[in-house]
């Protein structure tokens, strides 16, 4: 098992040193001049010189050829130092890890609700197939993936919070203020978890090791529950991983309307700050994120599927 | 079975008219859609105005037949060039394997661990609002998906008995590329295609209400949305009916990528079954 898990952080590595350099480049790349940036944010307002976007420049080592400056900013990152904003001069590091907890937080909460959810409608959906529920509730995942959230949002803002009162409309005051928003992001993706998970138990019901069990004399709950549907979760696992570092690298859209001081509203409002230091680090994170997640997914399919373990041990 | 049969037509028809109307807005639009008229600021529907108007006096109904126009055009392009890379990209790392495969397959993982709508606000906040940007950051975000796909399709092709035959055949690679390869890929091209088209209007439109895809004062429902955050509770009608178009529109098309999809899983069970 060492050796699988070894083997596949070795392919990776090369994603990981690639994104770093997209994360690099799109700072680069992006227009502006981060060392006017950078003078242009003090309190002693004046005319910016050309001699002092010079020296500028220099001090913070934008002069130097571009692959001598991404080697000393990895340099840096590999330190856990990701520099800081260029507009309001706080460690970007230290930013990401106070609103770390709030994304989290909604990350956790709107993938357990999904997951639950989406497997147990897939299974109901998969034992009525071809019924009425069935029908009428693959309308509704349908149905559900076609709404855009902004609009789930403003609509939920308007009737919970506006009209009844029962819940803030924005800002992170503890659990009650992430209903609403894991609510809007679980919605999609319960139809498409339900959806998959349907596809995958009625797929897994016509293959030859349920006859074989069913002709073994097993009960029907055992084949059900120890072999249909062990074999046919891991593809909504691999979904709900995905969605669950999609979430961790922040829903920006969800995060800023519902006004949650997470890493998505905090990367939105350095987008349009044109603040590309965090910009980059934001990317850099996200990549990091995904590469722990295909870890963490790998790991539980060697967990959940014997065939993986007996190649192991062959190789 | 019977039942889906019945209800693809209506989700055709619903998709046809949306396409129609977008298409036809500016000749059956009663009103410029960009017309200023603060003497009827927020005026309820009337049979001048079908939906009544927005808080700058702009006839709703007009705003909401062109509404679709942008977005839907641009979801259809940015979906046919993704398309299209990775069709080229994923035909060249299932066919050649080896290296090749190795060299792009890591190269698409990169793209696949910056995907989402937080990406392409990333990208279209470095390239500067507008369709331009709008479209190279849809096309960045999605041709991994297609690349993907096609890859996979290819690799098992390639293994196809018929192939070997051809190939003793003395067909070329190109002549097994396009009679052999490319016929038997397109299903899941399309099931693909159909839905991304959805998916991308949904993020565009999320673009545009954060301020960062298309730009006011175009008449998109997305923007529509944006606008009529405030008055929710005094105008309903102002973001309800762009959101209805944004559902209708979408879910229609889900729909049609769903049945198409059935479909193929139709044929595959049966051979399983054999």
């Amino acid at each position: 098992m060492g050796k699988y898990i070894l083997k596949r952080l070795l392919t990776l590595l090369p994603v990981l040193i690639g994104i770093t350099i997209f994360a690099f480049l799109l700072g680069v790349l992006s227009p502006g001049d981060p060392a006017r940036a950078a003078l242009s944010g003090r309190e002693e307002e004046g005319i910016i010189t050309d001699e002092m976007l010079e020296a500028k420049r220099h001090e913070m080592g934008l002069d130097r050829p571009f692959f001598v400056q991404y080697f000393d900013w990895m340099g840096r990152v590999l330190r856990g130092d990701l520099g800081e904003s260029l507009i309001d001069k706080k460690d970007i590091a230290e930013n990401f890890r106070m609103r770390f907890p709030v994304t989290i937080e909604l990350a956790v909460i709107s993938t357990g609700i999904t997951f639950v959810l989406g497997v147990g409608l897939g299974i109901l959906m998969a034992f009525f197939h071809g019924k009425w529920l069935d029908h009428l509730l693959n309308f509704l995942a349908t149905f559900s993936m076609s709404l855009p959230s902004f609009w789930v949002a403003l609509l939920l803002m308007t009737v919970f919070s506006e009209t009844l009162h029962w819940l803030d409309t924005s800002g992170y005051e503890g659990f009650h203020s992430l209903i609403m928003p894991s609510a809007v992001l679980s919605l999609g993706a319960i139809g498409a978890n339900a959806r998959l998970m349907r596809a995958t138990f009625l797929k897994e019901q016509g293959m030859q090791y349920v006859l074989a069990a069913n002709a073994k004399g097993l009960r029907q709950r055992t084949v059900t529950v120890v072999h249909i549907l062990k074999n046919s979760l891991l593809p909504v696992i691999t979904m709900s991983g995905t969605r669950f570092a999609g979430i961790l690298g922040g829903s920006a859209v969800i995060e800023s309307i519902f006004s949650l001081p997470g890493i998505g509203s905090y990367t939105l409002t350095a987008i349009q700050n044109r603040d590309y230091f965090v910009v980059q680090a934001y990317v850099l994170y996200m990549g990091a994120i995904y590469v722990c997640m295909n870890l963490l997914i790998d790991l539980l399919y060697f967990i959940l599927n014997p065939k993986m373990k007996l190649k192991d041990e062959n190789r | 079975m019977k039942k889906g049969k019945k209800d693809i037509y209506l989700y055709a028809g619903i998709l046809g008219i949306i396409l129609l109307v977008s298409f036809l807005a500016p000749w059956i639009a009663p009103c410029d859609p960009e017309a200023i008229d603060f003497a009827k600021i927020l005026a309820p529907p009337s049979s001048e105005h079908l939906l009544g108007t927005d808080d700058m006096g702009r006839d709703l109904f007009s705003r909401i037949l062109y509404g679709g126009r942008q977005s839907i055009l641009l979801a259809f392009l940015a979906t046919a060039f993704s398309a299209l890379i990775g069709l080229v990209i994923g035909v060249a790392a299932g066919y050649y394997g080896g290296k090749v495969d190795l060299l792009i397959t890591t190269c698409s993982s990169i793209f696949q661990g910056l995907p989402g709508t937080t990406m392409m606000i990333a990208l279209t906040g470095v390239l500067g609002p507008g369709m331009r940007s709008l479209l190279i950051a849809v096309i960045i975000t999605s041709w991994v998906s297609f690349s993907r796909i096609v890859r996979g399709e290819v690799m098992r092709v390639k293994q196809e008995y018929y192939m070997e035959s051809a190939r003793g055949l003395g067909a070329g690679n190109m002549r097994l590329l396009c009679r052999h390869i490319l016929p038997n890929i397109m299903e899941s091209i399309i099931v693909l295609f159909t839905n991304k088209i959805g998916s991308v209007v949904l993020s565009v439109a999320s673009l545009s209400y954060l301020g960062f895809g298309l730009q006011p004062p175009t008449p998109d429902w997305g923007i529509m949305i944006k606008e009529a955050r405030t008055y929710f509770r005094s105008a309903p009608l102002m973001a309800i009916a762009p959101g209805i178009c944004i559902i209708l529109f979408v879910f229609s098309i889900h729909s049609i990528g769903n049945w198409l999809r059935d479909r193929m899983d139709v044929r595959s069970e049966t051979s399983v079954e054999v």
